[in-house]
């Protein structure tokens, strides 16, 4: 991460705490994949991060949106109730398996279209060489100064 | 105009290889081009054969060998317009050269002790069916000299050899020396003698080209035969003294000497010791003798002297004491030299070992001590000196130094380098004799001595020598054509060389190539159009330029640089082409003779060109050239041709082009190859992989994200 980016999540995180109090502690414990994916990504720009991140948060918000309402009104939320419910578990932790899984997936789609991609254009040049053997002779594969009179 | 007709389908000939040569892409326009050539058969203007001006005919089936010459045959002619009038005819040889100028003289003058030059010309001969330059004579009446001589008809009284030889020759002599022409030939063989003598002819070799060495002064004596240039009546003066001598002590005089012992007996004692050998004559031709046969050309005496003399006047002439130069003589080979000029013969028999006694200075030493001539100790010690830094390295700066030493020894002698002996009006004749005869070390030296200038210290000697001096016309004449051969001489290329050096010195010399040694031509229509009618019979084999005519077109166009297609330096294969170079000298040519079409030539050149344009890359182009060449073969000019092919700068498009198109391929076949590389494929799935599936994941967020907001 950039080091830039560390005072934005420093502030980011001391509101969390501020608004979310015990809330803060089940939205580090539901970024944990998000967190993992981190690390573990070592490509540039951390793609596969983002992807699970936004797909942990999608699962996260629907449990993370009343706290975050609570706290904003100046209101005591009930942070156990969510902390205990295994569903809440189950949803948060299949949103960020539903990111891993949509990076595997979509390599095969990406797959797929860039191989259509390719031999389309292979085609297009291996007409465009063969229109050039037609009109300048089997010379035109040596270099000029090679070229065979 | 040469036109043809194409009909018939006789003499097919196999063509194959022709059409094999312009490979499978061009077979089919040149069997196209074979098949017209094959029915093309020019109209030829109807030659008349062994006729000249429609009035001389030569009798084939009758040679005269007795007139006969070196360079010629001769055969019975008849004048058609006078049937009575008893005449021969000279037919020259390929090659020869024959003496145009005295010709156009002698053909519009009659003098009663000259043989009747009646025509000459070039002539269609029916056995063998070739063109050759023929010269009509009159036939002599009664005998040759010799001949009689020898049958000793005649009492040889002084006045009969005074009124019936001396006095007509003198006054033929005279009448050459008014014309400003020489005759160059009188010798016993060639006067012809009925009540009088008659000249015989003299025009068919270069002046003095058959004359025996007894016969020629000293100077020529030692000149090649083909070298002597034109000379002055002061030689044929020297030659008539000579007949006299020949008629008063007879053949035998003569038989027992050779050109070597003669000049030296001439060096020793002189001309008229030499030549008289102190024998007993009548008493009144030591005057004529002493008078006739001086060392010097300009003491000889002339008509002026001859005519009074043959009146009776008596002149007293003294006898030349014999010619004793040096103190002491100069050994040199196991022989003495007494004068200059003999040293300088003696010098010339041995050139390779003539270079020691000049580098030692032995010679110049010896002018010191034994001829006290400081002037020319101090050319000949520079010239050592030279001799001394060139060392052993520059042969042809080794000769001309060498040959610098020669003139300066012997002034008045003719140019001595190596095996070369000339005169400088006799450097086009020699050039051609060299070529008959196929003296390629001579003609190379020739070559050189014309491209270094060589004869240039000539004239500087000649300007020393005599003040005053103008040159003769002769040699003016051939000192510019040198000047103009200079500048080709560096070239080597086709139009150029020892060919061009040839046609340049003998602007009367017809082309010499293989093609066409059966023809005399002399001029560029002559030449296209023999060409034109060549065409079916030439094109399967052979191509329409060769060095010969390459040469002989460059001599006549005036062309005086290498030819360089430069429209077409983009392609060396298509601008050293021979077919194309072809095309450029015969389209100058064919534009220079004016309208004339030349269809099979055209079709000639085209099956020829076609293998060529392989060079060219691109096939469109190929494909339209082929098309227009094709069309415009048919119109039978060879500038149209040339527009095309030379002119139009189709090669350096073609070329850039190609390198554009190859640069093209190269590229492709690089993002082709990419296109293929399965690392890229699995890197590009693996981006466009994370691309898609954060698209997804951003839009489930946002859809959540405002789901929750909508719910708050």
């Amino acid at each position: 991460m950039s080091k830039a980016f560390l005072p934005l999540l420093l502030v980011v995180g001391a509101a969390m705490i501020i608004l979310l109090q015990f809330g803060f502690i089940f939205l580090l414990l539901a970024l944990l994949p998000s967190v993992v994916a981190f690390y573990i990504d070592r490509d540039v720009g951390k793609p596969a991060f983002k992807t699970v991140l936004s797909c942990n948060l999608a699962a996260t918000l629907p449990s993370l949106v009343p706290m975050l309402d609570a706290g904003i009104r100046m209101r005591h939320y009930d942070t156990s109730a969510v902390l205990s419910n295994p569903s809440t578990w189950l949803i948060v932790y299949s949103g960020a398996a539903a990111g891993w899984c949509l990076i595997y997936l979509c390599r095969y789609i990406a797959r797929f279209t860039v191989m259509l991609f390719y031999e389309y254009n292979i085609a297009m040049l291996e007409g465009q060489q063969k229109r050039l053997i037609e009109e300048w002779g089997q010379q035109i594969k040596h270099p000029p100064g090679m070229s065979q009179n | 105009m040469a036109q043809g007709t194409a009909s018939g389908s006789e003499g097919m000939g196999a063509f194959s290889d022709a059409v094999a040569d312009s490979g499978d892409e061009f077979k089919n326009e040149a069997l196209k081009l074979n098949d017209f050539l094959r029915r093309y058969h020019p109209s030829a203007a109807d030659a008349k054969l062994d006729l000249l001006q429609d009035r001389y005919r030569i009798e084939l089936s009758t040679p005269l060998p007795e007139f006969d010459g070196k360079t010629s045959r001769a055969f019975a002619a008849t004048d058609l317009a006078e049937p009575t009038r008893m005449m021969f005819a000279q037919i020259c040889h390929p090659g020869s050269v024959q003496r145009h100028r005295t010709i156009g003289i002698l053909t519009t003058i009659t003098h009663q002790y000259i043989l009747p030059l009646a025509a000459a010309g070039t002539v269609q001969l029916s056995r063998p069916e070739e063109e050759r330059f023929v010269i009509f004579y009159e036939r002599p009446q009664g005998k040759k000299l010799s001949e009689l001589l020898a049958q000793n008809q005649y009492p040889l009284t002084q006045s009969f050899v005074c009124d019936r030889i001396i006095a007509p020759l003198a006054a033929a002599i005279h009448q050459f020396s008014e014309l400003d022409i020489t005759h160059g030939s009188i010798n016993p063989d060639n006067i012809y003698f009925s009540d009088v003598a008659v000249l015989g002819p003299c025009v068919a070799e270069p002046c003095g080209y058959s004359q025996p060495f007894y016969c020629e002064p000293l100077e020529r004596m030692l000149a090649l035969p083909g070298a002597k240039g034109e000379g002055s009546p002061a030689h044929d003066y020297y030659a008539l003294a000579i007949v006299v001598l020949y008629i008063l002590h007879g053949a035998k005089h003569f038989t027992s000497m050779t050109a070597d012992s003669l000049a030296r007996s001439i060096f020793r004692e002189g001309v008229y010791n030499a030549l008289t050998g102190q024998k007993e004559m009548p008493e009144m031709f030591y005057d004529f003798f002493r008078g006739m046969l001086s060392q010097n050309d300009k003491d000889r005496w002339s008509y002026r002297f001859i005519k009074p003399w043959l009146e009776g006047k008596r002149y007293n002439v003294l006898s030349p004491p014999p010619p004793v130069e040096a103190i002491r003589p100069f050994e040199f080979g196991g022989a003495l030299a007494n004068t200059r000029r003999e040293l300088a013969y003696l010098f010339c028999t041995d050139w390779d070992k003539m270079a020691d006694p000049v580098r030692s200075g032995k010679l110049g030493q010896w002018i010191a001590v034994s001829l006290r001539n400081k002037d020319l100790v101090e050319k000949v010690t520079r010239i050592s000196r030279s001799i001394v830094e060139l060392g052993f390295k520059n042969e042809v700066q080794l000769n001309e130094q060498l040959m610098h030493v020669i003139l300066l020894l012997d002034p008045n002698g003719p140019i001595r380098m190596k095996n070369l002996s000339l005169y400088i009006d006799g450097i086009d004749s020699l050039c051609a004799e060299l070529y008959a005869n196929k003296a390629h070390q001579e003609l190379h030296l020739l070559a050189k001595f014309i491209e270094f200038n060589m004869g240039n210290y000539w004239l500087e000697l000649q300007r020393k020598a005599i003040q005053n001096y103008t040159v003769p016309t002769t040699i003016n004449t051939i000192l510019m054509k040198l000047e103009r051969l200079r500048t080709t001489m560096r070239y080597g290329g086709l139009g150029f060389g020892l060919e061009r050096m040839l046609y340049e010195l003998n602007p009367e010399m017809p082309c010499l190539s293989p093609l066409l040694r059966q023809w005399h031509i002399l001029t560029l229509p002559q030449l296209l159009i023999r060409l034109d009618r060549l065409a079916p019979n030439l094109s399967k084999d052979d191509e329409p330029l060769d060095r010969h005519m390459a040469a002989f077109l460059a001599s006549r166009l005036g062309i005086m640089h290498e030819i360089r297609l430069h429209d077409l330096a983009s392609s060396p294969s298509l601008a050293n082409n021979r077919a194309i170079i072809a095309l450029h000298l015969l389209s100058l040519a064919q534009q220079k003779s004016g309208d004339m079409q030349l269809p099979g030539l055209t079709h000639w050149l085209v099956l020829r060109i076609l293998p060529a344009l392989d060079a060219i890359h691109s096939r469109s182009l190929k494909r339209k050239l082929k098309g227009m060449l094709m069309e415009q073969a048919k119109a039978g000019y060879t500038q149209l041709l040339a527009d095309l092919v030379v002119t139009s700068n189709y090669a350096s498009a073609d070329q850039t082009s190609f390198h554009q198109a190859w640069s093209l391929y190269l590229t492709n076949e690089s993002k082709i190859g990419g296109y293929r590389k399965g690392s890229r494929i699995d890197q590009e799935s693996i981006r466009f992989g994370f691309i898609i599936g954060k698209a997804i994941a951003y839009g489930a967020f946002l859809l959540c994200l405002f789901n929750a907001f909508r719910m708050m």
